[in-house]
């Protein structure tokens, strides 16, 4: 069987299995983006290292958990690194000063995952999120920057910037519903 | 006393707490109303990916370095296997049995309206026990939420599907947790309070979670408390049992 070419679904069906060459397919796949993240939140590449393996490793632990009826399997794995990533952030009692990387640059630079079938999808996900991201007014971007790479509260996010609490509230809410307007677009022309 | 939310304040509250954004009140506020909304949980199902994609964005960093792949096969061949219970064996003694189904087909059709009365009273019955503890859990989240003592407590959670917030106060810890898994049979989740310097481990409350693995408590806190530096949670295979045997899901430290 070459697992390369199985889609994401049917690789953790298998890792549910305990089946160890389907983990080191979605590994190879995905290990790229999750170090990515893992790096743009703890900003060091020895300990984003760590956390990618963790992740991978409780991704083994939970596949009997995961739902492909309830959802693609990059938004779960993204969830699994951001959680590991932000824990790891809160132990050690740091904070990313502002947004860590300058978003133009990252959008020209994004990690690519490395497989074939699922990828397509992923690399046309990836550029569908990046410009709804892009095309956000900055301010509703920095809220939702600052909680998800930075695990910042609504509270603290107000206090870091200087903005009233109510308003950071107002562009957390419309600038994820404006994206999820476009993610929904981009799901429809899909199917 | 604290107000039910309702379903338009859930709503401005989601993309919050998809993010993980929210503070600790207002999260334990929204969690214990998806657990009684279906409408509000579908949405939070269908934000929290769109949540999660913002991942996709971050800049390309390259790969780790081959040994780390090399750690991770490593440290799954050494992830025990689940355990599978062996399939009952088909005992003859059953067998002589069979022959007596018609039987008992005519019984239930002659007494199945009157034990389908006296089923719905049963059921009746445990939907007002329920409500009674969810009342009384209720009472008591809201009394500790007005609790201006109240202290967020450091939480590791083991399961990366799951997410839990709490709070202590000098009389009550309060805590709420989703996606934790399913139980099955008589399982239960069970709190342990641990004196870290002497190794002492004392059981708490058992609690259990609804479909969602999703659940909200608040506990009298132990009355020597101050002995307990640790709690942690774990999945247990039956209530009552004075050690831990099941995995531990989360550690807390006062």
């Amino acid at each position: 069987m070459d697992y390369s070419k199985l889609e994401d679904a049917a690789l953790v069906t298998l890792i549910a299995r305990r089946d160890e060459r389907a983990l080191g397919a979605l590994y190879d796949r995905y290990n790229r983006l999750a170090f990515s993240l893992a790096v743009r939140i703890v900003g060091d590449r020895a300990l984003a290292e760590e956390i990618t393996a963790d992740s991978f490793v409780n991704v083994w632990r939970a596949s009997g958990s995961y739902s492909a009826e309830r959802g693609r399997f990059i938004p779960w794995l993204m969830s699994v690194v951001r959680h590991r990533a932000i824990d790891e952030l809160r132990r050690l009692n740091v904070r990313p000063e502002g947004s860590a990387v300058e978003l133009n640059e990252a959008l020209q630079t994004t990690a690519q995952p490395d497989g074939l079938d699922d990828m397509v999808d992923a690399r046309r996900r990836q550029a569908v999120v990046r410009s709804a991201l892009v095309n956000l007014p900055a301010p509703q971007r920095e809220a939702l920057e600052l909680a998800y790479f930075g695990g910042l509260t609504q509270q603290e996010i107000a206090e870091k910037t200087g903005t009233p609490l109510g308003t950071i509230k107002t562009r957390m809410r419309l600038g994820l519903l404006k994206m999820r307007e476009e993610l929904q677009q981009f799901d429809e022309e899909l199917h | 006393m604290l107000e039910k939310m309702d379903c338009q304040t859930a709503q401005e509250l989601l993309p919050a707490s998809v993010l993980d954004a929210l503070e600790v009140d207002e999260e334990l506020a929204l969690l214990e109303h998806l657990q009684t909304c279906a409408a509000c949980r579908a949405e939070a199902d269908a934000l929290r990916p769109i949540a999660n994609s913002l991942g996709l964005t971050a800049a390309d960093a390259g790969q780790p370095s081959p040994q780390a792949r090399l750690q991770v096969m490593a440290r799954i061949a050494s992830v025990p296997k689940p355990q599978t219970a062996p399939l009952p064996q088909r005992r003859s003694i059953f067998r002589p049995i069979a022959a007596l189904i018609p039987a008992a087909i005519a019984l239930v059709l002659i007494f199945g309206l009157g034990a389908t009365v006296i089923s719905l009273q049963g059921q009746v019955a445990q939907q007002q026990a329920r409500l009674d503890r969810v009342t009384q859990q209720q009472v008591a989240l809201r009394q500790f939420m007005l609790d201006s003592q109240m202290q967020p407590v450091a939480l590791t959670i083991k399961n990366p599907e799951a997410s839990a917030v709490a709070y202590v106060s000098d009389k009550t810890i309060a805590m709420a947790v989703t996606g934790l898994p399913p139980l099955a049979g008589d399982s239960v989740y069970q709190c342990w309070w641990i004196d870290s310097k002497t190794g002492e481990v004392k059981p708490g409350s058992a609690f259990k979670v609804d479909a969602n693995g999703a659940g909200v408590w608040a506990w009298a806190r132990p009355v020597d408390m101050t002995e307990y530096d640790q709690m942690a949670v774990t999945l247990e295979s039956r209530s009552g049992n004075t050690q831990p045997a099941g995995p531990v899901l989360i550690t807390a430290q006062f």
